[in-house]
This record gives structure tokens, C-alpha cells and sequence, in this order.
């Protein structure tokens, strides 16, 4: 990748910026860095997601009680790219501290989605500007975070390329923490090598994250890959919905004709615990974000309330009082659910139903999965092919006042990415459909199966 | 026209309560797979509340108020509240009434390990030693970054909390 | 009227005592603070008495929460928590974990503390008090041990009034604590007394913990409760007093409202109180009680542990102190409980010139020695008289480490000075002088020494020898000298007669310090006697 091609990317961000509000800050170093970088992915541009914390550019998690944050530390994914030669151009905006599947949750104001050149459409979120930044072509890549979607979904909806890897391959050792046990750094391209490529470089066990998967455990995945040249693809029955439109799923229908046409096997898959995806992952992440963001309280970081830190003898109040709705709701809910009264019923009940899923994917995959110890079905299917989204991007405006009408809307957006981020598997959203209006098909295999997902995808782009 | 077709998976599969997955058998061509997709097995409108939010089935006052309290959020917009968690708790609800393998070790849910390899004595010395070493990038050494350069009120060094903090706590 | 009945104001000018129509019942749950190197979960250095000049100094970023950091487990805190809990007589869980206790506070950084509430590290173990070793009314109590748990220290604030505000420093956060909690056991003081004695040198012994009350490396929290009423939890007790007056104030409070009939009424839920220095106050009632909504903390794994961990530990194990006490009153070396303890029993972790596993090894190889010079004639009393009174004694006094006064007079040379005492060689309170001497000049020579120790001819240098042999003439004039030097004729008188013999020993006194303690004191008293014409 050349300066020039750079520099050209470069001029599109003022415009873009004003349009489609991508960025919470912008590198000042950027020409800079380009010149003196050096590495295997030199040349190459990024935007980061405001939740990963960066040393020279603020960190504010789309929020107001980081609005000044400054970390000491760079996260180790920022590390590694600088180190390949990347070069981040600034920090992108998200859907408050990562809740939220519209982008539009942010104390920033909402991204709008750069394929939508007409009128202000939701680019989804909660990675909505690292989406944009990708879609409006002013970087080459973009980190984001996937929790329940996150990644995945505002890929489909500016229809680019959204990898979601195995949890536990890249380290979240800088990235500010949503639901630890979901949370999984992902990345957004339009080119499929520079995906490749980022994250070759990022696939590295970090000692800093306790949950990183070992090197012992990356190298029994690697002896698991899929060699074949022929792929059983499953189709899973449950993601089957009369009330996704049409055009949507003729986009999936034109993506399974290619690959019949390719030779590759086409199978129906069930997997009933899908159906239970939301009910436990609006469970379970609530509660894992009361708890990560139990330490906002402006003392020793952040936004702090300029005259008190108490009231109505509650501590804290003044300054917590500043998170957005969205959040609120989701610390209130997450409370409920920890609380010891429903603590059996609702958490640690999800959580078995959470191995239920996780032991069905395990059954239709013919491939072993290494963390669980379940072996793979000899009958199985390689991979698992699914649509990304329910719906067309809507208008920021539609799509705000569903959420007004009925709480529950944003949360069924996720109901075809969360299945994948409650079970950890590697997962990429691909563009489909014509006309790029924003849809995209989810390939997902079997738990530490990256590899062979991407090298599948080199047919269907 | 209408191409009746044949679709090779069980019916008795998709009734009963099944609590694993099951691959069927390939698709022979694309109008199998049509079909296939246009079918809805179950609906999302399933997932959405079954009952109407009453008086009876809406967490009372004296709840969201406690929850407020435990969240370090301010006590206002109180029914706001209660409609917004009842709605979420009709929601996540539906998972009461599911039946679920009791003997399930919740733990497994973890994208971790299941089985871990149990540390021996020798693992335990061996990391012990390795810990001791302090990383810098993690700013263990001692006093090699300012600590209190990030917040906004500080005063010698320490960190300020503007309240006698309350004694009746642990 | 209504007033509120003040329980316990009764307390001061009266002598305590348990009244048995009201039944103490007493558990304790103990804060450690391990002395690991580094923190529980960072490897910043565990310091949490660092100067109050260099506040938030030994905080990595995860000590403060930053955001993005995360904890990563320090496996030392394994090895000390294991050695307590085989101390203790635990079961250790082998496959434990990590759980959040959520609340929000000024010195709590993460808005939880990391603890182990569903599975503790170990459990169901004893602590035994027996009468011959501890200061107890019966022969024999055990107290029994619910759980041991690991969990993270908070910070550290400090209360400005004048100002309104507190002032927290994080040295201490996620310092590693062990958290055992006792099953409500106890039924009288001196059980807790012992106990706390016995948990505070075990923690000594194995090099754990300092066991201080007063720096808070440990904290003492008291369960109690009268007849079988509701339990109240006492908290904020920094020291012995404060912990052994509140529990006698609580008692006396919880029996004034038994027999004024109020029980029902106010001693039916549980209660957290604490000290004010001179009474209990009402912290937290069951109402008010937070909810800490514990959750497993999904980024730590499982602590999974081997078969062979626990017995790889043990054999790291020192012998415990009850084990080493029993020993040591026992042959051959006989010591009383108090010597004993002397040798094992760290009582002040600070400022000691000594190690007690210094001073027992020194004690028992001097013994080896000094019993295999002797034989059969060995004097057990004399090693111990030597060493535990003498020689520490002149230790305190010239402020000498026994790490210095090894180099002078290691165990082979110590033997040798108690064989010359033994064969009478030198008077003990030549002796004395002679162990004084030595050690002050070696202090003085700023521990240098040239040359190894002659005791011989240092005995000769100063005259220190025992005369073996006393010319009769000389023995009389000496002693003559002194009756005529007396000038006391009642005193002659008296010895003479009888009436005062005791003012024989004062002659004898006389002589013994004319002749430096070199003749020998029946010698002198026989000549007495001869002189004086004493029939009795």
C-alpha cells in the first residue's frame, strides 16, 4: 500500500467526518507515522473504536463519563498494529460503552451509514463508526468489538466485511470491558487480504489477558482445520423468520446457489437452544456490564460531578447520573438479575442454558472443539451459513422511535449474530445481496476454525 | 408454478423439546433450499411479552428504588423505570419455564477450558517465579507513573472522595 | 415516659465475669494480610505499610482500575494460603474460584472486591487450645474452622473533618488477604485470648503474615451472641483492648436486655456494631443490609490443583509451634512453658534482635554440644539459664543481634563456656562477667574480631578462676578483716548467739565480693563459723 493511496484515503475524512459523524478523535500524527512506519502493514490505515484504549488519543467509550479520558497504556492490539507499520488515523465512534445495535446510543450523536448517501440511516452499532470509517473509504481497516453483534451487524448494514474471530485469539488487554465473557475484538474491511493480514498480526496469545487462548491450545486448533476442497455448509433451521423481508433472504438463497454451484453441500442444521439466544444473553450481559461499570465513579478517573460525590446517601450518584439511557437501563436490568433473590433463577440459569447452545453447535460441527472437549459428528457440517441482520438499515429517526414505542425493538435486532458471540465462534459477515443496500450472511465454524472461515470466504467474495 | 416439495426433515424433530442438534440430510437443489428458508419455524413475536404489563406484574416501586440505590443512579423517573425493567424482565422471563438439564455445571458456559489440566506443584513454583517479575507497560513498578495524573480532584498524592465516607459498611 | 434503655453503661469500674445463667457464644472472623511479594492480582509490590509520604506509589494500573486492565493471578498467594490451611488442619478445595462482591466505596476501585464466596480455597479445619501450652480453664478446646478464603484488600482512606472529605491512597488495594472464619465455638474470654495469640504466632511461624493488629495486617471482626439470641457482628477493632472490651460490653448489653425482658423485641434479627472506644453503636441492621449480588468473575479461571499440591507443601512445612513446645518440655531439654515459648512464640514481630528459629537452633545445638562435653553429669537447667536469661538479657541490654554474637560465640564455644561453669572452673557470677565482657568488646570492636575466643586464658587475663584451692591463713585473715572492718558488735552478737543467723549470709556476701566471686561461698562460711565460734 502506497503513501499515495493513503493520502487519498486521508482527504475523503473532512467530508466524511461532517457527514457521516465517524470519529470521536483524530490523530494529529498521521502523515507523521506514515512516513516512518515500517512493518507488514505498512502503508495500511485504521480507525479504532473508541472502547480500546489508545496512549495519544482519548478513550471516551461514546460516553460522557470518559468524555477526557486519557489511558497510559496503549491496548495490545493497538501495540501490535503500530509495531506491523498501521497507522490509526483516530478513534471511532460506538453506541455507549458498547450497548446498542443502531450506533445511534452515543453521547457523540448517532453515525450514519455512509451507504445511505440520501437521508440519515443507523449504521448499526454497537461498532457503527468503525463500520463507517471502513464503508466511507477513508481507512483500510477498522477494529471494532463484538459482543452480541457488534461487529457483525453494522458490516451487514454498510455491507462490508466483519470478522468476528474466536474469543479468546486476539487479547482484550486494553479493551474496556462490556460483558468479559463475550466481549471479542473484531475486524472490518472491505478487502479481504488486509483482513487476513490484520489478523495474522493480531492472533497472537497475550500473557496480559488472563482469558487470551494459550499457545498449547492455539496449536491443537491449527491441527483441526477443514481441508477440504468441497464444504458441507449447514443452514440452521431456527434462523429461519417469516418476518425477515423478502429481498433479504433472496440474498441468502443467491449466496447458497453460488456454492451449490461451486460443488460445496448444502444442509439443514437445528439448533433449537437458538432460540433461547436472547432471553440468556440479555441476562447474562447486563449483569457482566453492572459489574464492569461499577468502577465509574470519577474518583480516580473521568467525568466527575464538579460539587458532589453523594446523594440522597447513595455515593456516586452525581457523577453516574451522566451515563446515557441506554446504559442506565441495562445496569438496572443487570442488577435485577444479580440480585440474590433472582441470582439461581435467572443468572445461573442462563448460564446452563448457555451450555445447552454451546453442546448443540458442538453437535452439528464435524470438527472437535478443543475447549470443551466434545467430539466433533462425523456427519457434521464444516461451516454454518446464516443471514447477519433481520432488516434494512432504517432511518436514525424510524429507528428511534421503535425504541421509544417498544424497549424490546433494538434488542431483537441481534438475534442472528448473538448465538455465534454466546458460543465464541469465528464468525465473518459477508456482503450479499445487489445493489449493496446493506445486507450481509453470516459463515461461522466450529470454535478456533478461523483460519479455514477465511479461506472459505475466498469464494464468496 | 408451485413446486410442491418434499422437505426431508423429520416433522416429529421440529415438535417435541430437543435438547440437541441434529444435522439433516443435504439439500438436492435450490427449490429444497427455497423452501427451506421461506418456513418459520418459530416466530419472534414469540419472544415478545405474552401478557399485557399490569399493575399486578410490574416491579413495584420499592424495587426499581432499591435497584437505583445498588446501580449509583439517581431516583427519578421512577415509573419510567418500572415500565422499561418490566418489559426487559417479560422478555428474559421466558427462560423460567424452559426445562433445563440440572446437572449442567454452569461453569462450562465460559468460553474457556472445560477440563483444565489440574497445576502441579512444580506449575505453581514455576509461575510463582515467573510473577515475580513487575512489567512496566502494566505500570507495576513502583512509582514509575503518576497515578493520580488521571483524575480530576487530588490533593499530595492521594486520591479525594468529598464525604466522610459512610461507616456503616465493611 | 419513653426513653431508650442504655444497656452496658454499666460496664466501667466493674470487675467482668460471665454469668452462667447467660451463655456466651463467640465466633471470630480473621483478616490476614499475606506477605507475598507481590499483590493478588498484579505483580505491583506488596507494601501496604509504605510511607505515608508515598501514597498511591506501589499501584499498577490495574490497582486503580483503569479501564481495559485486567487481573492476572499471583500463584505465590497459593503456596502461603496452602501452608495455613495444612496449619489449620483444612480440607484444601482443589478446584476453587473467584467470585465479585459488588458495592460502591471510595477505597473499593473496581466497585467489587474479588473474593471467593461459592467455593472457598479450603474448609472444615480445627485449631486446638490446650491447657498445657495455652492460658485456658480446660484441659482442652477445639475450635473449629469453617473456611479460609483469598480475597483482595481495598484501599486505604482517611477522614479530613475539618474539610469534609477523605483522602484514599491504593498501596493496600488488591493486597492478597486470607479471610478465615470460625464456627461460634468460643464460650469464654480466655479462649479467644489464646486463640488469637496462637493464630497470630502461626501465622509468625510460617512466614504468611506479620499478624499485626496494629498496622491492620490483621483484623479482627467478633460474632456474638447471648442464650442463643440473635448474633450481632462487632467490626472495628483495632487492637486487643478494643476487641476484649467490646466483647465484655456487648455480653453485659445482651444480658441487661434478656433480663429486662426486651429480647424478643431487640435481639431477634442480627446486627453489625461497632466500637466508639467506650460502647457498641448500630451499624447495619438486617434491613438495611446491602445486597452484594455475588458473581463468578468470568475472566479468572478456576483454581485447579493437583492431587500432589497439598502434600508437595507440606513437606515445605516447618514443625508447627505446639509440636516444637511439646518438644522442648520435654527430654532432655525439659523447659518450662514460658522458656518454651520463648524459643517458638513470636510475640512482637518487630524490633527483635533474634529470629525464635534463630535463637531455637542456637538453644539446641549448644545443648547438643554442651550434653555430649558433660555426659551423664549434664545439667539441663544450665543451657537454658544461659542462654535464655543471661545471654538475652546482655543482648537487650548491649542491643547485640544474635546474628553478631554468633560469630563471637557460636554454639561450640557457648558449650565450653557452660562446661567451665559446669566444672565449677568459674563461679556464676564470674560468668556473668565474663559473657558481659565478651560481648562488649566485641561490640566495641565494631564486631571485627582477630582472633578466635581463648576462654582459658581470658578467665586467667581476668582473674575470673575459681581459686580450687584457699590457704586456710588467708581465708582467716580475709575473713577477720572483714568482722573487724564490720564494726557492728550487735550484728557478731546476734550470728553468734543465733538470733541473726540470716546476718551470717551478709559476711559471706562480703567475702564473696572481696575475692570477685573466686572463692567459694561455703568456704567462707565455714571460716565464719571457725572464727566466730558459731555452735549452730
Amino acid at each position: 500500500m502506497s503513501i499515495k493511496a493513503a493520502l487519498k484515503r486521508l482527504s475523503r475524512l473532512p467530508s466524511a467526518q461532517e457527514r457521516f459523524n465517524i470519529f470521536t478523535s483524530i490523530s494529529l500524527n498521521v502523515n507523521n507515522e506514515l512516513e516512518t512506519s515500517s512493518g507488514p502493514l505498512k502503508g495500511l490505515l485504521f480507525g479504532i473504536k473508541d472502547n480500546i484504549v489508545t496512549k495519544d488519543m482519548p478513550t471516551t467509550c461514546g460516553s460522557k463519563i470518559l468524555l477526557d479520558y486519557k489511558s497510559p497504556f496503549d491496548a495490545t492490539v493497538v501495540d501490535l498494529l503500530k509495531k506491523a507499520g498501521a497507522v490509526a488515523v483516530g478513534k471511532t465512534n460506538l453506541d455507549e460503552f458498547g450497548m446498542g445495535s443502531g450506533g445511534v446510543h452515543s453521547h457523540f450523536g448517532p453515525t450514519f451509514n455512509p451507504l445511505y448517501k440520501d437521508g440519515n440511516f443507523i449504521a448499526g452499532g454497537s461498532s457503527s463508526g468503525s463500520a463507517a470509517a471502513v464503508a466511507a473509504d477513508v481507512v483500510d481497516f477498522s477494529l471494532g468489538t463484538d459482543t452480541g453483534g457488534s461487529v457483525r451487524l453494522p458490516a451487514a448494514y454498510t455491507s462490508i466485511l466483519g470478522f468476528k474471530p474466536s474469543y479468546g485469539r486476539i487479547s482484550r488487554h486494553g479493551v474496556v470491558a462490556y460483558a468479559q465473557s463475550l466481549d471479542t475484538v473484531g475486524i472490518m474491511s472491505k478487502d479481504l487480504n488486509v483482513l487476513q493480514r490484520v489478523f495474522r498480526v493480531l492472533d497472537k496469545y497475550d500473557p496480559k489477558d488472563p482469558t487470551s487462548l494459550n499457545n498449547s491450545l492455539r496449536s491443537e486448533a491449527s491441527k483441526h482445520l477443514v481441508h477440504r476442497n468441497t464444504l458441507k455448509i449447514g443452514v440452521p433451521m431456527e434462523m429461519n423468520q417469516d418476518v425477515v423481508p423478502f429481498e433479504i433472504r433472496q440474498a441468502l438463497l443467491k449466496v447458497i446457489e453460488s456454492l451449490m454451484a461451486a460443488g460445496h453441500e448444502i444442509l439443514p442444521v437445528s439448533l433449537p437452544s437458538v432460540k433461547n439466544a436472547l432471553p440468556i444473553y440479555y441476562t447474562l450481559a447486563p449483569a457482566e456490564a453492572v459489574s464492569n461499570l461499577a468502577r465509574y465513579d470519577g474518583i480516580r478517573y473521568g467525568y466527575r460531578d464538579e460539587k458532589q460525590d453523594i446523594e440522597d446517601g447513595t455515593l456516586f450518584v452525581p457523577t453516574r447520573r451522566n451515563f446515557g439511557s441506554e446504559v442506565q437501563n441495562r445496569i438496572v436490568l443487570g442488577n435485577y438479575n444479580l440480585c440474590s433473590g433472582s441470582f439461581k433463577n435467572n443468572y445461573i440459569k442462563a448460564q446452563k442454558l448457555r451450555v445447552e447452545l454451546i453442546n448443540q453447535f458442538d453437535d452439528v460441527f464435524r470438527l472437535p472443539n478443543i475447549l470443551t472437549g466434545n467430539e466433533g459428528n462425523p456427519n457434521g457440517v464444516d461451516m454454518l451459513l446464516s443471514l447477519a441482520s433481520m432488516s434494512l438499515p432504517i432511518s436514525v429517526q424510524d429507528y428511534k422511535s421503535k425504541d421509544m414505542r417498544n424497549p424490546l425493538h433494538s434488542y431483537i435486532n441481534d438475534i442472528f449474530t448473538m448465538p455465534m458471540s454466546l458460543a465464541g465462534l469465528p464468525t465473518l459477515t459477508i456482503p450479499a445481496g445487489n445493489n449493496m443496500k446493506g445486507i450481509g450472511v453470516q459463515l461461522s465454524g466450529q470454535y478456533g476454525s478461523d483460519q479455514s472461515i477465511l479461506n472459505a470466504a475466498r469464494t464468496l467474495v | 408454478m408451485i413446486t410442491r416439495v418434499r422437505l426431508n426433515f423429520p416433522r416429529k424433530l421440529m415438535s417435541t423439546y430437543r435438547r440437541t442438534g441434529v444435522v439433516g440430510p443435504k439439500f438436492e437443489n435450490i427449490h429444497q433450499v427455497e423452501a427451506y428458508l421461506s418456513k418459520s419455524f418459530w416466530t419472534i413475536e414469540d419472544l415478545l411479552p405474552r401478557y399485557d404489563i399490569t399493575k399486578e406484574n410490574i416491579p413495584s416501586e420499592e424495587t426499581v428504588k432499591s435497584l437505583l440505590k445498588l446501580s449509583g443512579l439517581p431516583m427519578q423517573n421512577l415509573k419510567d423505570m418500572q415500565l422499561k425493567l418490566a418489559n426487559q424482565l417479560s422478555f428474559i422471563n421466558t427462560l423460567h419455564n424452559l426445562p433445563v438439564d440440572e446437572t449442567i455445571d454452569a461453569n462450562h458456559a465460559r468460553i474457556m477450558i472445560r477440563h483444565p489440566k489440574p497445576l502441579s506443584f512444580n506449575d505453581i513454583e514455576m509461575a510463582t517465579s515467573k510473577e515475580m517479575q513487575k512489567d512496566e507497560s502494566l505500570g507495576e513498578v513502583s512509582g514509575s507513573w503518576d497515578t493520580v495524573e488521571c483524575s480530576k480532584i487530588h490533593e499530595n498524592g492521594f486520591f479525594v472522595v468529598r464525604e466522610g465516607l459512610i461507616r456503616n459498611r465493611d | 415516659m419513653i426513653g431508650r434503655r442504655a444497656y452496658g453503661t454499666r460496664l466501667a469500674g466493674q470487675k467482668f465475669k460471665l454469668l452462667p445463667e447467660y451463655k456466651l457464644r463467640c465466633g471470630l472472623e480473621i483478616h490476614t494480610q499475606l506477605c507475598t511479594a507481590n499483590k493478588l492480582f498484579s505483580a505491583s509490590t506488596n507494601s501496604p505499610f509504605a510511607a505515608a509520604d508515598k501514597p498511591n506509589y506501589h499501584t499498577s494500573y490495574f490497582d486503580v482500575s483503569l479501564p481495559g486492565t485486567q487481573p492476572l493471578f499471583n500463584h505465590e498467594v497459593l503456596l502461603l494460603a496452602t501452608k495455613l490451611s495444612i496449619a489449620l488442619n483444612c480440607d484444601v478445595n482443589l478446584n476453587s474460584q473467584f467470585d465479585r462482591k459488588h458495592y460502591f466505596y471510595g477505597d473499593q476501585p473496581l466497585g467489587y472486591q474479588i473474593t471467593q464466596h461459592y467455593s472457598p480455597f479450603a474448609s472444615n479445619g480445627f485449631l486446638r487450645l490446650r491447657s498445657i501450652f495455652d492460658d485456658i480453664d480446660q484441659d482442652s478446646k477445639i475450635i473449629e474452622i469453617q473456611q479460609l478464603q483469598i480475597e483482595q484488600d481495598t484501599g486505604k482512606s482517611v477522614y479530613k473533618e475539618q474539610d469534609s472529605k477523605s483522602l484514599i491512597d491504593f498501596n493496600r488495594s488488591n493486597v492478597p488477604l486470607i479471610e478465615m472464619v470460625t464456627r461460634p465455638d468460643f464460650t469464654d474470654l480466655k479462649q479467644i485470648r489464646s486463640f488469637l495469640k496462637k493464630y497470630q504466632n502461626l501465622v509468625r511461624h510460617l512466614g504468611v503474615s506479620t499478624g499485626d493488629l496494629e498496622t491492620g495486617a490483621m483484623r479482627v471482626d467478633v460474632n456474638i451472641s447471648v442464650n442463643d439470641y440473635a448474633r450481632v457482628e462487632l467490626k472495628n477493632l483495632p487492637n486487643t483492648s478494643s476487641i476484649f472490651n467490646a466483647i465484655k460490653f456487648e455480653y453485659q448489653r445482651h444480658v441487661d436486655i434478656i433480663r429486662n425482658g426486651d429480647a424478643e423485641e431487640t435481639l431477634t434479627h442480627s446486627q453489625t456494631r461497632g466500637w466508639n472506644g467506650s460502647s457498641t453503636v448500630k451499624l447495619r441492621s438486617k434491613e438495611t443490609t446491602i445486597d452484594y449480588r455475588y458473581m463468578p468473575d468470568p475472566e479468572l479461571p478456576r483454581i485447579t490443583l493437583a492431587e500432589d499440591f497439598v502434600p508437595g507443601v507440606s513437606q515445605l512445612m516447618p514443625e508447627l509451634p505446639d509440636q516444637v513446645l511439646e518438644r522442648l518440655m520435654s527430654a532432655p531439654y525439659s523447659l518450662s512453658l514460658k522458656d518454651a515459648k520463648i524459643l517458638t512464640i513470636n510475640s512482637n514481630s518487630h524490633d527483635q534482635l533474634y529470629t525464635q528459629h534463630q535463637l531455637q537452633q542456637f538453644y539446641l545445638d549448644t545443648f547438643k554440644m554442651y550434653q555430649q562435653q558433660a555426659g551423664e553429669s549434664f545439667n539441663h537447667k544450665l543451657p537454658t539459664n544461659w542462654i535464655i536469661h543471661e545471654l538475652l538479657g546482655n543482648m537487650n541490654k548491649l542491643e547485640i543481634y544474635l546474628e553478631k554474637v554468633v560469630e563471637i560465640l557460636p554454639p561450640e564455644e557457648f558449650s565450653n563456656l557452660l562446661m567451665f561453669i559446669h566444672e565449677g572452673k568459674v563461679s556464676k557470677a564470674s560468668a556473668k562477667l565474663l559473657l558481659f565482657h565478651i560481648l562488649n568488646s566485641f561490640k566495641e570492636s565494631n564486631f571485627k574480631s582477630t582472633s578466635s575466643l581463648d576462654l582459658s586464658s581470658l578467665i586467667k587475663e581476668f582473674e575470673l578462676d575459681a581459686i580450687e584451692v584457699v590457704p586456710q591463713e588467708d581465708l582467716r585473715q580475709i575473713c577477720q578483716g572483714i568482722i573487724d572492718d564490720l564494726g557492728d558488735d550487735n550484728m557478731i552478737k546476734g550470728i553468734i548467739s543465733g538470733k541473726k543467723k540470716n546476718s551470717l549470709k551478709y559476711l559471706v556476701g562480703q567475702g564473696m565480693r572481696l575475692s570477685q566471686g573466686r572463692i567459694k561461698p561455703h568456704l567462707f562460711e565455714s571460716t565464719f563459723k571457725d572464727i566466730l565460734g558459731v555452735k549452730w
